[in-house]
């Protein structure tokens, strides 16, 4: 399978942090594949993240393109309370490098996500692993696959797209 | 400590009691802004409610094989639930004779034998002691040797079908007689589960800047549904309906009806006759629950339905999944939630896979329900501080009982007595099913003895 070269990973990553924190939603959403994964499991237990999706609890399971673009629409039609306002969000997110494991090799990085909510003056952080799946669609990479493990598992309030 | 010397009174003139003004026969409901805001009604609730009676501990299928242990919380007090040797289910504090530290740190496993870290007192599954290390060397006196060294069992812990329940004050009812009618709806949720009910794995833990009681009452309350979680609903509309699981919300003529039951210890229901449960997933649900239930059962069991087991435990049937929450008051102004996807042991992988889909979509912090739940919760407790504004207008929906028949039609169906009921369209968002919890709280929080 051929894989991207590190700095088209990199480039990759950095534009989806960037297009998050500045809500660029749709410019985001254009970096996934329409046959995508975008996946965050909950913990089994202190050591462990669960494993098998259709038998535990995920936080987020969205498959495709078209679960991703639900949530979007939430976030931008202003409907759910929990967008007004929505935090304001700094992604930083490591350099990524290609491991083996699993079925196929995927790009590992470590994030960090800074979140300050307007409505409660509060700063709070999210921070884990992420492991993605590219695949390349004409000249572009795409997202196939977007695994999260998010460290801090007990959620403020909410847990979104964003939040990760 | 007698209520008032905890300055909780409020401003009902003559009343030891002032921060509940329940005069149903004038109309009047109300709860007073402090009983969500005064840290010295949240001690109160923690010692006389939360350290004072019956909550709930956990599951039964949490501890399957022997040896097997679960920690948690009871009130502010920690607690292990273990089943020894031969899978008989204990409970005890979480806390070692010696020096009172965790004997068991870790959130689940199985063990049989559990060794305090700090000085190496060991204890077996049943709680018993099986070791003080350097026992003989100790010099320990007479008096020392002659104390139990066990771990200290909860003055109670009984089982009604899967769920546990503990107090920490021995002097309460039977777990049976504290449930009293409302174990119906326990029996119902069982009943969908021959093989017993069971929480999927994965940890989903979250916090609110609210008071517990504002969790309470939303989850009767079917009132916001249609304004919090609008954008969840419209959401569903736009998706294709899955034959095999359902659509949007039913409107209009298929709305079907909405009522509630309070049954008389703070526990209450909220239920729905119609769910956006499709009819494939319902007739197929009712071949497989035919067997092992009622007829009124049978029916009920396609309803939606909110139950409240006084203090911390609801569970929300939304047909096509359910959830079962705890809750955990960590002071006047956080909570914490602790959810599971609740499911029957033996269940089908299809139905399994799409059952954990569509409580994904709803619960947790993640989903795209109870996210604006918790926003909702931090707004009204940030405006209940307004306390110069007087009592809230939010207990009075459904105290017009002019017309109604003495007994709820419903209750009769399903051979249930209530202590109070209300029934009507999908629009009524009854608000009297809070009531209950209230007068509970109030007397509980008056109670002389801790």
């Amino acid at each position: 399978m051929t894989q991207p070269t590190l700095l088209e990973a990199a480039s990759l990553l950095q534009r989806e942090a960037v297009f998050i924190d500045q809500r660029r939603w749709s410019e985001w959403l254009a970096l996934y594949h329409d046959d995508c994964l975008f996946w965050l499991p909950t913990w089994r237990d202190d050591d462990t993240l669960i494993e098998d999706p259709r038998r535990e609890v995920s936080f987020l399971y969205l498959q495709g393109k078209a679960a991703l673009a639900e949530r979007i629409r939430r976030l931008e039609q202003g409907k759910s309370i929990t967008t007004h306002p929505l935090p304001r969000t700094c992604h930083i997110v490591s350099l990524p490098v290609l491991l083996n494991g699993g079925e196929s090799p995927a790009w590992h990085s470590q994030w960090v996500n800074h979140l300050y909510d307007p409505r409660s003056h509060e700063s709070t952080s999210f921070f884990g692993g992420y492991r993605h799946h590219f695949v390349r669609e004409g000249a572009e990479w795409r997202i196939r696959q977007k695994v999260i493990s998010l460290a801090n598992d007990r959620i403020p309030t909410v847990l979104d797209l964003y939040s990760v | 400590m007698s209520p008032t010397s905890l300055s909780v009174s409020g401003p009902i003139q003559g009343e030891p009691f002032g921060l509940l003004d329940d005069r149903p026969q004038d109309g009047v409901f109300r709860v007073h802004r402090d009983a969500f805001l005064d840290p010295s009604v949240f001690e109160l609730e923690q010692r006389r409610i939360f350290e004072g009676g019956w909550a709930f501990v956990g599951l039964a299928s949490q501890l399957r094989q022997p040896h097997d242990f679960v920690t948690t919380t009871l009130g502010r007090q920690p607690i292990l639930l273990m089943a020894d040797e031969s899978g008989q289910l204990k409970a005890f504090f979480n806390s070692c004779r010696h020096r009172g530290m965790l004997v068991q740190p870790a959130r689940q496993g199985n063990r049989r034998a559990h060794v305090c870290r700090y000085h190496g007192w060991a204890y077996d599954s049943a709680g018993r002691n099986q070791h003080i290390s350097e026992h003989e060397q100790g010099r320990y006196p007479a008096a020392f040797e002659a104390e139990d060294h066990d771990l200290v069992a909860l003055p109670r812990f009984e089982r009604y079908r899967d769920f546990l329940f503990a107090s920490l004050n021995p002097d309460v009812d039977d777990l049976e007689t504290y449930l009293g009618e409302a174990r119906h709806f326990l029996d119902l949720m069982s009943a969908q589960a021959p093989e017993g009910l069971e929480f999927l794995p994965g940890n989903a833990v979250y916090t609110f800047r609210g008071n517990w009681k504002l969790q309470i009452e939303n989850a009767l309350d079917m009132y916001h549904f249609n304004h919090v979680h609008v954008s969840y609903v419209d959401l569903l509309r736009r998706r294709p309906a899955l034959p095999e699981m359902g659509g949007p919300p039913p409107t209009g003529a298929a709305e079907g009806e909405q009522g509630t039951f309070s049954f008389g210890r703070g526990h209450a229901v909220m239920w729905r006759s119609r769910s956006r449960a499709s009819e494939t997933l319902l007739a197929q649900r009712a071949r497989r629950f035919a067997p092992h239930m009622t007829d009124a059962q049978l029916r009920w069991s396609g309803y939606g339905r909110n139950l409240t087991i006084f203090p911390n435990m609801q569970m929300v049937d939304n047909v096509t999944s359910m959830m079962l929450r705890v809750i955990r008051p960590l002071s006047a102004n956080l909570t914490e939630m602790q959810t599971y996807c609740l499911a029957p042991i033996g269940e089908a992988a299809a139905e399994r896979e799409a059952r954990l889909r569509d409580y994904e979509d709803f619960f947790n912090p993640s989903g795209l329900a109870t996210p604006d739940d918790n926003v909702i919760y931090e707004h009204t407790q940030t405006g209940l501080a307004a306390t110069g504004a007087g009592w809230t207008q939010g207990y009075s929906r459904g105290l017009n009982r002019h017309g109604l028949p003495d007994r709820s039609p419903h209750g009769a169906e399903l051979g249930i007595e209530t202590s109070d009921w209300m029934s009507g369209t999908r629009s009524l968002g009854d608000e009297t099913c809070f009531h209950d919890a209230y007068r509970e709280w109030a007397r509980r929080l008056q109670q002389e003895k801790t």
